[in-house]
């Protein structure tokens, strides 16, 4: 058992082809190094899947895992990650769900969920305090998603697939109630082991440190993210929708097919229109004061209202400027259970082939009407629907057009169009998991959202980038949304972006004496960071549930391991340097005739990064970097 | 004549999102919103994000940006999100 609190202190395998369960050994020690979530599955991935392993390999693992946050009533804690070798990019992935099997899992007595092997014939499985049961799923096979979770237990956490996951869709995903594990095609790997579903029930709690304390602590953390603008205030009133507006007034909302970063239309398929025509109420995960899901109406029915990334990539990025659209396919999109931002990139680059000439598929900007047909074509793949399954780089190598494949290590990129905000665009490169604007660091928050640093400049960007990702990617593995980050920056910065205070502020974070504070916070050993940063509440909020001794020094440090251990079993599986891509026109191709330094000067950045992260020119991490984050003798 | 857009919460408080206001520049512009719409203070309209053109004003001349007939004015506030 563990004596960390926070945690169940056990790890389950299940071997769905034997259909035998065994226990993981995780100790308080792996705990203190690893936390949760996607850095202890990055652990367990590198430990047990040999590098030589593909996505659809049986020896490949799914680790499903939680932190010691998740199940103990902190704010937005019910997140929970998903990590596996991707089909889509053919390197290790995580995404994350903010849907209620987590806190089920827990609730069964576990931190975290290893399947490993694959079934013969279709499966379900059921996780309680007592047992695990492998159940015929025969009956279940083929359903769509909604219908598939309303045949299960109603009481019980789950996790399912669509059709898209059956077929083996590259970017198929994983659902929890409404919310998906969109990213990476995990679905597919759930397909390919024949499981259709997971539930997860119990009554049992995690033990906390200090119980009392910690009831205090999240009450005042709760009233912080209550009264601040971000998270108190745009999200709940506009969702990640309200995003749009912004994004086109920063030249940063990714359209037609990437091509430009504003969208005539953009305020058709805002989130002022969706808050004033569609939306019925608010809806978030459990424990989160955020709420910042949408519930809308279609005709008669209440269904889940789009995401910001949903909007943009099957809006101004395919140039549909039909709202109501967008709402039918991004729930037909959850229903046949696939990615909404890899699907969108990747039906966006078959418009800009055909286009071009380079590939006749009746696939065309504006044109909306055979969509819902693809949709379901990639699903069950028929017809063109059987390439499109594959993704952008696929269809990038056997068409050309390369130089317009929106995709990073193969991963569609998000909706942030990065020529006007170009640390994200660094961030998309380097990022572990591919074109993942979270996993990249999401600097976009500084060069335009949150703040509005210089978006073209160079200086500092590659250490924000490197600041942003440790921190998140630690924030991530305690179990909490990456949504209570946005409460970092302060309230009087983001109330007032006119104000003197906040004008020095902008300006002073691009200057090199910015860039020499955060590299020596970036470098620096947790020992020389032994504070508490009130801004970052998880800091204390880990040390009282696990009884951790944590400071920011610590936080940092973890988040660093977990990017590094990432890297680390990507460098095993053959990435270098060449991998950490851009396409040219993101690059080389200016986006505003008005700005000379609209576009991403990729290798100048990545040569900084490289150089603070401590990995070498084949973007390697040397020894005594990893010597000294202990992930080597 | 400058066109003028209200985003995010400056839509919700004013019910419409776009009016058509004649001022010298961005201070005077704000003044006249006010007295139109008595739920846009000045102060907070100061401490929104305003665009001429698409261009922020902290790159411009602040409030004393000068509007040419014509011009789009945008009012929003920061937001974030995934």
């Amino acid at each position: 058992m563990a004596k960390c609190g926070g945690y169940m202190g056990k790890v389950l395998v299940v071997d769905v082809k034997n259909r035998t369960t065994s226990l993981y050994p995780w100790s308080d020690a792996d705990r203190e190094d690893y936390l949760g979530g996607k850095i202890m599955a990055a652990k367990i991935i590198r430990d047990n899947v040999n590098p030589n392993v593909k996505a659809f390999d049986e020896e490949n693992i799914i680790v499903v895992s939680t932190g010691p946050l998740t199940g103990t009533n902190a704010p937005a804690s019910s997140r929970f990650n998903i990590s596996t070798i991707s089909p889509l990019t053919g390197l290790l992935t995580s995404s994350n769900c903010g849907g209620n099997f987590g806190l089920s899992l827990k609730r069964a007595g576990y931190d975290a969920l290893i399947i490993k092997d694959k079934s013969e014939s279709p499966i379900w499985i059921e996780i309680t305090e007592e047992k695990v049961l492998f159940h015929d799923a025969k009956d279940l096979w083929g359903k769509k998603v909604s219908m598939t979770q309303e045949a299960l237990d109603s009481k019980a956490g789950k996790i399912v697939i669509g059709p898209a996951g059956e077929n083996l869709v590259k970017y198929a995903s994983i659902f929890s109630g409404e919310r998906a594990a969109g990213r990476g095609g995990i679905g597919a790997v759930m397909g390919n082991k024949k499981i259709k579903a997971i539930t997860a029930k119990g009554n049992l709690r995690p033990k906390i440190a200090e119980p009392e304390k910690t009831k205090e602590f999240y009450k005042k953390w709760i009233g912080s993210l209550r009264d601040h603008p971000l998270t108190g205030e745009q999200l709940p009133k506009f969702g990640t929708a309200g995003l749009i507006s912004l994004m086109q007034h920063r030249n940063i909302l990714a359209t037609k097919n990437f091509k430009y970063g504003q969208y005539q239309d953009f305020q058709k398929i805002s989130g002022e229109r969706l808050r004033k025509d569609f939306l019925i109420r608010n809806k978030g995960c459990v424990t989160c004061p955020i709420q910042c899901g949408r519930q809308v109406e279609i005709g008669s029915r209440v269904v889940k209202g789009p995401e910001l990334e949903t909007l943009g990539l099957l809006g101004p990025n395919l140039l549909n400027n039909d709202l109501e659209l967008i709402l039918r396919w991004n729930l037909e999109l959850d229903e046949l259970g696939m990615d909404t931002i890899s699907t969108g990139g990747t039906i966006a680059f078959a418009m800009e082939l055909n286009e071009k000439g380079l590939w006749e598929n009746n696939i065309e900007f504006g044109k909306t009407e055979n969509i819902s047909e693809i949709f379901e074509d990639i699903a069950y793949r028929k017809g063109i629907g059987n390439q499109l399954a594959e993704g952008t780089r696929y269809l990038s190598e056997k068409y050309g057009g390369i130089e317009f494949a929106m995709h990073s290590k193969g991963m569609e990129l998000s909706a942030y169009e990065p020529r006007s905000a170009i640390g994200q665009g660094l961030g998309y490169a380097v990022s572990n998991r591919g074109g993942c604007h979270l996993n990249a660091g999401y600097l976009v928050l500084f060069e335009g959202l949150g703040l509005s640093i210089d978006p073209y400049s160079t200086k500092a960007k590659a250490e924000l980038t490197i600041m942003t990702q440790n921190i998140m990617e630690a924030t991530s593995s305690a179990g909490n949304c990456l949504f209570t980050l946005y409460a970092m920056l302060p309230k009087n910065l983001i109330r007032n972006p006119n104000s003197k205070v906040t004008r020095f502020t902008n300006k002073l974070l691009t200057t090199s004496l910015a860039a020499s504070i955060i590299r020596f916070i970036n470098k620096a050993d947790e020992k020389l960071l032994p504070i508490k940063l009130s801004q970052i509440p998880q800091i204390k909020a880990i040390e009282l549930v696990t009884g951790m001794k944590m400071t920011i020094g610590k936080l940092k440090n973890i988040g660093d391991r977990g990017y590094n251990l990432e890297r680390m079993y990507n460098v095993e599986r053959g990435v270098r340097a060449k991998d950490d891509f851009l396409p040219d026109r993101l690059t080389k191709v200016t986006q505003r005739e008005d700005e000379p330094n609209s576009y991403v000067p990729l290798d100048e950045l990545k040569e900084k990064y490289y150089e603070i992260r401590q990995w070498d020119q084949n973007g390697i991490p040397k020894k005594t970097k990893l010597r000294k984050l202990k992930l080597i003798e | 004549m400058a066109k003028v857009k209200l985003f995010g919460i400056y839509s919700i408080k004013v019910g419409k999102n776009e009016l058509i206001i004649k001022a010298k520049n961005i201070e005077e512009l704000l003044i006249k919103l006010s007295e139109i719409e008595p739920n846009l203070t000045m102060e907070e309209l100061k401490r929104s994000l305003i665009f001429v053109n698409n261009r922020n004003i902290t790159e411009l001349s602040m409030f004393k940006t000068k509007i040419d007939h014509n011009d789009n004015i945008s009012i929003l506030s920061p937001i974030a999100g995934g």
